[in-house]
C-alpha cells in the first residue's frame, strides 16, 4: 500500500505572535516551528497501516527548506522517504493553492491512501483534506478517530455531534485525522540514526495562485489595566457602581 | 581505550602556562552532528515531559517500569554504544546533553541512565575485547539488560584502593570472587555488575591479599552467589535503586576478566572519569529547573508592592544563578569536546563536576530562599532538588578528593620535571577584544597561581600529598582558571559565530568575575591561612 503523509510546517503553540511590519504576515523573529498537531497523528497513522498492512509511506510538506527538521522527524519515527516542495512563501498560501500543488504531486507519486491533519494549527481552515480529495475526485472522510483498510476498501469513524458516523469507502482515499484516532509514538535513537540516511527529495515547487490574499493581520486588542476601588466592605458600593455604570456587566 | 595528544589545560597552569589550544577554539558538533543531537534531544525533552512524574517518583521511591520501559524503547540505554553492538554511538557531546535534558526533569531517572552509561558498562566499551562487546554490549544496548558499577565497599570509599573483595584463579582458568560492594547504583535492576576485585599478582607469589593488585570482572546477577540487598532508604536520588551487592563463591569464566589483568584501578580511574563529567551535564539539568522555578516566582510574588525580582538582594540570586549555569556550561561543552577528540581531560572533568556540583547546591539553596516558606514545602519542587543534589558532591569521588587529586596531579608534573616553570608571562590566544578586561586578568593570575605552587612544593617538598590545607586552596584556584578560560572561549566562540548578544557579553562577564573571587578568596587564605588554628581545633577533643 502506498500512503502518502502530508504535514505542515507551523509556528509552536505557545508562540507570543507579532505582526511584521507588513501588517499581513507573522513576525518570523524569533519563531520555532513544530510539525502541525494534527498531521503528527495522520504521520502516525501512516505508520501504523503500514506496519498492519506493507508497503511504503511518504511525507510529503510544502514549504521551505527549513521544514527537513520535520520530514525527518517522521523519518526517524518510521516513514520512508520525504519530499520537500520549496516554497519560501508557504506562509502566504490559500488552502485551494496548497491543495492544488499537493494534488498535483500525490499524481505523480501515485498513492492508495493520503492521511492529512483535520486542520492546521496555524491557520485553522480545515480545508485542504476535502479540496485535495475534490481535486483527485477521491473518496473523503474528515476528522477520522478509527481507520480500518481492507482489499481496495476502507471503514473510517468520525465523531459527530450526535454521535458516531462510520463510513465506507473505496480506495483510493483522502482521510483527515482528529486527535483521538492515535498517540503518535516517540522517535527512538534507532530511528534518529536510521532518518539520516533516508530519501529526502526537494524539488522546487510550482508557484502559487492563492485567490484568497492576506490583507491585514491584528492581534487582540491589550487589555487595559485593572482598578483596585477600595479596600474591605467599605469599597463594595464603589465596585457595585464600577461594575454597573462603567463595566456595564451587572 | 582513551588516546591522549596533548596535557589539557588545567595540568599546564601548574607551571605558569595558560594552553591557549586547549581552550580554543570552543568545541562546536559538526553540522550534520548537532542536527542529530538536537533530534534526540527533541524526542528526549518531550517524551520525559510527559512520561516522567518527578514529584510521584520521589514519593514512591522507586522509578516506575513504564519509565524504565521508555528509556529502553527510545534506545537510550544504547546511546554511547558503538553502533556495531548496537547502540547509537553517539559521542560525549551528545551524551552529556541528553544527561542534562533527562536531569532537567528527573534527578532519579537520570541516575539509572548516568550509572548504565556513564560507568556500569564503561569499563567494557574502553576495555572489553572484541569479542567480550560483541558478547555482552547489543543486550545492554537495546536496554534488555542493565548495567551497574560495583567498586565500592565498607572499607573503601574514597580511598578506593582499600576494597578487599577478591578473585582467586581456579584451576580451570576460572576466578573465584568473594567479597561485598555498597550503595551500588541500579543495583536492585542491573543484570550485569562490572566489579572491581583483587587478584594474586603472578610476579609475587607471597605477597598479602591486601597487596594483590586490582583486576575487573563483567559479572552477570544469575551468577550463583551474587545476591542484592534490599534498597537504601536515602535522603535523595530516591527514585534510583541503590542497594549492596554480596558475591559469596562467585565463579566467573576467565573472559569475564575486562582488561589486563591487576590494571583494574587504572580502569576504574578512566571509567570515573567519564561518570564525573557526566554528572556535572546532570547539574546543569537540575539547575536550570531550580533557576527557572525561581525566576518565575520572583517574577510573579509581590512584596511590598513589588514583584521581589525588582530587589536587589533578590537580583544577586537570581543573576548568580545565570552567571555560574553559563559557566557550568561552559566547561563541560568544552572537556565534552575535548573528550570527543580523545584529548586528556582528567583534571578538566575532575573540575567540571566539583564546579558543577558545588553551584548547582548553591543554585538550589537559592532557589528555595528566593521563594522563601513556599519552597519550604514539599509540594514544591525545591526542597526535591536540594535533597538530589545533595549526593553529588559525594559520589563519584568526594569534591575533597577530587581537590586532593587535581592538586597533587599537577604538582606532581612539576615536581617529576614534566612540567617546566613557565619564565615568561602568560598569555591566552583567541579571546573575543570584548573580553579583553577578563583576559588580561586571568592572564596576570596565573604566574601567582604558579608561584603558589612553587611556594607549597618549596614548603612541603615529599610530603606535598598530604598537605591538604594548600592541595585544597591549590584546586580552588587551579578550578576557577579552566572555569573562567572556558568562559572566554565559549563567549568568543558567540563572538566569532556573530551571535554573542548583549546579555550573552553580561553573563560571561559576571561568571568570569565570580571566578576570579573564588581564585582571590583562596589566595587570600593563602595569604593569611588558619591552618594551624583549624589543625589545633579539629584534632582537640570537644569533651
Amino acid at each position: 500500500m502506498k500512503i502518502i503523509a502530508c504535514i505542515k510546517r507551523v509556528p509552536t503553540t505557545d508562540l507570543q505572535p507579532r505582526v511584521a511590519a507588513d501588517g499581513k504576515s507573522l513576525d518570523a523573529a524569533g519563531v520555532q516551528y513544530m510539525t502541525s498537531f494534527y498531521d503528527e497523528i495522520a504521520v502516525e497513522e501512516a505508520i501504523k497501516q503500514k506496519e498492519k498492512h506493507g508497503g511504503e509511506v511518504t511525507v510529503l510538506t510544502i514549504g521551505s527548506a527549513e521544514a527537513s527538521k520535520e520530514v525527518r522527524e517522521a523519518l526517524a519515527k518510521g516513514a520512508d522517504k520525504g519530499v520537500i516542495l520549496v516554497d519560501n512563501a508557504w506562509g502566504g498560501r490559500d488552502p485551494l493553492a496548497t491543495a492544488k500543488t499537493l494534488a498535483g504531486k500525490i499524481t505523480e507519486l501515485g498513492a492508495d491512501l493520503v492521511l492529512l491533519g483535520r486542520v492546521g494549527t496555524d491557520r485553522d481552515n480545515a480545508s485542504v483534506g476535502p479540496m485535495l480529495a475534490a481535486l483527485l475526485g477521491w473518496a473523503c472522510v474528515t476528522d477520522v478517530v478509527g481507520l480500518e483498510l481492507g482489499d481496495g476498501k476502507g471503514t473510517a469513524r468520525r465523531e459527530a455531534d450526535a454521535g458516531t458516523e462510520t463510513y465506507a469507502f473505496a480506495l483510493p482515499a483522502v482521510i483527515t485525522c482528529q486527535k483521538d484516532l492515535n498517540e503518535p509514538r516517540y522517535a527512538g535513537l534507532k530511528g534518529i540514526m536510521a532518518a539520516k540516511k533516508k530519501p529526502l527529495e526537494e524539488s522546487p515547487c510550482p508557484p502559487a495562485t492563492s485567490q484568497v490574499e492576506i490583507e491585514k493581520l491584528a492581534l487582540p486588542p491589550a487589555r487595559k489595566a485593572g482598578r483596585i476601588v477600595g479596600e474591605g466592605a467599605a469599597a463594595v458600593p464603589a465596585l457595585i457602581d464600577a461594575l454597573r455604570n462603567e463595566a456595564k456587566i451587572l | 581505550m582513551t588516546q591522549t595528544t596533548s596535557s589539557g589545560f588545567v595540568r599546564p597552569l601548574f607551571s605558569g602556562r595558560l594552553e591557549s589550544a586547549a581552550l580554543f577554539p570552543y568545541p562546536h558538533q559538526d553540522a550534520e552532528a548537532a542536527e542529530t543531537t538536537e533530534a534526540i534531544v527533541a524526542t528526549v525533552a518531550e517524551w520525559a515531559a510527559h512520561a516522567v512524574d518527578p514529584a510521584a517518583i520521589d514519593h514512591a521511591k522507586t522509578i516506575p517500569a513504564s519509565v524504565v520501559a521508555g528509556l529502553k524503547e527510545l534506545g537510550l540505554f544504547g546511546l554511547t554504544i558503538p553502533e556495531e553492538y548496537g547502540g547509537a554511538g553517539q559521542g560525549q557531546v551528545t551524551y552529556a546533553r541528553v544527561m542534562q535534558t533527562v536531569a532537567h526533569r528527573c534527578a532519579s531517572t537520570v541516575t539509572v541512565l548516568g550509572a548504565q552509561l556513564g560507568i556500569g558498562m564503561k569499563a567494557l566499551v574502553l576495555y572489553g575485547t572484541s569479542a567480550q562487546k560483541a558478547h555482552w554490549l547489543p543486550k545492554l544496548a537495546s536496554g534488555e539488560r542493565i548495567a551497574a558499577f560495583a567498586l565500592t565497599e565498607a572499607g573503601a570509599g574514597s580511598d578506593a584502593a582499600a576494597l578487599a573483595t577478591r578473585a582467586e584463579p581456579q584451576p580451570d582458568g576460572s576466578w573465584k570472587l568473594n567479597g561485598r560492594k555498597i550503595w551500588i547504583t541500579n543495583g536492585g535492576i542491573a543484570n550485569g555488575f562490572t566489579v572491581f576485585a583483587r587478584t594474586p599478582d603472578p610476579a609475587k607469589p607471597g605477597a598479602k591479599p591486601s597487596e594483590w593488585p586490582i583486576s575487573t570482572f563483567w559479572v552477570e546477577r544469575e551468577r550463583k552467589g551474587l545476591t542484592t540487598g534490599s534498597p537504601e532508604n536515602k535522603m535523595g536520588l530516591c527514585g534510583s535503586s541503590t542497594t549492596d551487592v554480596a558475591l559469596e563463591d562467585v565463579v566467573v569464566p576467565p573472559e569475564a576478566l575486562i582488561g589486563p589483568r591487576g590494571e583494574g584501578f587504572k580502569v576504574a580511574l578512566n571509567v570515573l572519569n567519564s561518570g564525573r563529567h557526566g554528572l556535572a551535564a546532570c547539574c546543569i539539568g537540575q539547575a536550570q529547573l531550580a533557576r527557572d522555578l525561581a525566576r518565575a516566582h520572583a517574577a510573579e510574588r509581590v512584596q511590598f508592592g513589588h514583584p521581589i525580582e525588582h530587589f536587589g538582594m533578590v537580583q544577586e540570586l537570581l543573576a548568580g544563578m545565570d552567571a555560574d549555569l553559563y559557566a557550568m556550561e561552559a566547561t563541560t561543552y568544552l572537556t565534552a569536546g575535548l573528550m570527543d577528540q580523545k584529548r586528556e581531560t582528567m583534571l578538566e572533568a575532575a573540575c567540571c563536576k566539583m564546579h558543577a556540583t558545588e553551584r548547582l547546591w548553591q543554585i538550589a539553596n537559592d532557589a528555595l530562599q528566593v521563594t522563601g516558606g513556599t519552597g519550604f514545602m514539599r509540594e514544591y519542587a525545591y526542597e526535591r532538588i536540594l535533597r538530589d543534589a545533595r549526593i553529588n558532591m559525594i559520589f563519584e569521588g568526594t569534591n575533597q578528593v577530587l581537590r586532593m587529586m587535581i592538586a597533587f596531579q599537577g604538582l606532581r608534573s612539576l615536581q617529576r620535571g614534566e612540567l617546566v616553570p613557565a619564565s615568561g608571562a602568560a598569555h591566552l590566544e583567541g579571546v573575543c577584544s570584548e573580553l579583553e578586561a577578563e583576559r588580561t586578568t586571568l592572564e596576570a593570575l596565573v604566574p601567582r597561581f604558579a608561584a603558589s605552587c612553587q611556594l607549597a612544593l618549596r614548603t612541603h617538598g615529599e610530603r606535598v600529598r598530604a598537605a591538604q590545607f594548600a592541595l585544597h586552596r591549590l584546586a580552588d584556584m587551579a578550578a576557577a582558571l579552566f572555569v573562567s578560560g572556558a568562559v572566554l572561549s565559549r563567549a568568543s566562540a558567540s563572538r566569532a559565530r556573530s551571535t554573542l548578544d548583549a546579555r550573552e557579553l553580561d553573563l560571561a562577564r559576571l561568571a568570569c568575575r565570580r571566578a576570579f573571587k573564588d581564585f582571590e578568596r583562596a589566595a587570600h587564605e593563602e595569604q593569611q591561612p588558619d591552618d594551624e588554628l583549624v589543625a589545633r581545633i579539629a584534632s582537640a577533643s570537644t569533651g
